[in-house]
């Protein structure tokens, strides 16, 4: 809620949040019963699954009122994928996909980018560019968001191609990304800070930099930047300038003056504990 | 179970049939939650004791291991020992357990996978290996969002490369 907060307190931000949860809604919602015919399987499977979600996520009884559904309405995509949910969460990777996949069969243009998004998740890059590269090029498909919002797809795209010794086209996916925005009200939450990690690994200071100033610009309550911002200066002999934006990271991640970290980055994230320990650098 | 019959049973769900015939049919598809892990008397420690069965919470942002998650990556790593018969293998293997209310740990399971997800073969000693340091492991703690009475389900990923440990996912 405080997260929340923070970004409806971000003038800049106010229309990220209104995207994210429309696409978000249109993606992963489940619909409407009504647009399947009358006692069609699709339109049981539907009414199910509204009572399947009654119960908690991968309780029993959830899971036997999706297993019905799924009995009854086998072309009914989003009771398989909202089946799988819980055994990803739980670490159930491989019954997960194997759910998933039903759906994904079915309506790829739906459920491709949830799948991609816990093979990310999991390190499996070569698996999340696959998926991706289908979703974007081959199947056309629009705008997506990670499951919460957070990130567009295409943020996750331009990670995993970095982690696979591709950080060009990485960043060139993220930039062409936040380019063809309608407007930068489109800008995600963390695009910015994605563009300038890119960077920063492929060593491009004065890009990475500009890109942490305008992720800061948009959203001053977040402590990574300030971090990577904080490295960059460093790394140019502006140790005081570096000081500062290092102790406005940790002063963020200690909630001194509100703000909040992401861990969505993976190998990009930032700890705590990193931006103590290069405060302490600069401060001896 | 036959269509008729199924078609019973959902309009026995979708009007509100008592708890008991519920559980009866529950009971019949699964034994517990997804993520839950039933008793083996083969292979579990029988003093491990869960506080209440009945409500296993989800421990992926409820349990950490000492105070940081680096704090986990540094454990494991320093008890992971290589050895050149893990080397074939590449892909992950997820370790899953219980932790009670105490922070105690057990029921311990792992399973071996390709980047894909689907299932993939691993020198055994390898995956007992990556268990036992998971066994090891005796500090966790929950965070300030999880309910301190609950019991929770947890997974450690690890992702190995030509049999050595690459990243440590939770």
């Amino acid at each position: 809620m405080g997260r929340l907060s923070v970004f409806f307190n971000s003038r800049k931000l106010i229309l990220v949040p209104f995207l994210v949860v429309t696409s978000y809604t249109s993606i992963y919602s489940q619909g409407n019963c009504l647009i399947y015919p009358e006692e069609s399987g699709e339109r049981i499977a539907c009414e199910l699954s509204y009572r399947a979600v009654e119960y908690r996520q991968g309780s029993r009884e959830s899971q036997l009122l999706f297993d019905a559904a799924i009995e009854i309405g086998p072309k009914y995509a989003w009771g398989y994928y909202e089946k799988s949910v819980p055994f990803f969460k739980r670490g159930l990777l491989n019954e997960g996909v194997r759910i998933l996949n039903k759906a994904i069969a079915l309506e790829p243009k739906r459920y491709l980018s949830y799948r991609a998004y816990w093979y990310f998740s999991h390190q499996s890059y070569s698996a999340c560019i696959a998926d991706l590269e289908r979703y974007y090029v081959s199947l056309n498909g629009p705008m997506d968001f990670t499951p919460g919002g957070d990130m567009e797809m295409k943020m996750l795209l331009g990670l995993a191609y970095a982690q696979t010794a591709n950080l060009i086209k990485g960043i060139a996916v993220v930039q062409d990304r936040i380019d063809t925005y309608q407007s930068e009200a489109y800008v995600g939450s963390y695009d910015y800070h994605v563009l300038g990690v890119l960077h920063f690994d492929n060593r491009q200071l004065e890009e990475a930099a500009r890109a942490f100033e305008k992720q800061i610009e948009l959203n001053e309550y977040f402590a990574d930047s300030y971090y990577y911002l904080g490295l960059i200066k460093r790394y140019q002999g502006e140790e005081i300038e570096a000081q500062r934006l290092l102790q406005e990271s940790l002063d963020r991640f200690e909630g001194r003056k509100g703000g909040h970290s992401f861990s969505g980055f993976l190998d990009y994230n930032v700890n705590k504990d990193d931006v103590q320990s290069e405060l302490a650098k600069v401060g001896s | 179970m036959g269509k008729c019959a199924l078609l019973i049973l959902l309009v026995c769900l979708l009007v509100g049939c008592g708890i008991e015939e519920r559980e009866t049919a529950v009971v019949k598809s699964y034994k517990s939650d997804v993520g839950y892990i039933l008793f083996d008397p083969t292979v579990d420690d029988s003093t491990f004791k869960l506080c209440d069965s009945t409500l296993v919470g989800s421990g992926r942002s409820s349990l950490i291991y000492s105070d940081s998650k680096s704090a986990l990556q540094e454990a494991l790593l320093s008890q992971f020992k290589f050895k050149p018969a893990y080397e074939p293998f590449s892909g992950l293997v997820v370790v899953r357990f219980l932790a009670n209310c105490n922070k105690k740990t057990g029921r311990f399971r792992a399973q071996s996978l390709d980047f894909d997800f689907s299932q993939k073969e691993c020198p055994i000693d390898l995956k007992k290996h990556l268990m036992a340091i998971v066994k090891e492991l005796e500090n966790w703690n929950h965070t300030t969002r999880a309910n301190q009475d609950l019991d929770y389900s947890k997974y450690i990923n690890f992702k190995i490369i030509n049999g050595k440990i690459e990243r440590i996912l939770q």
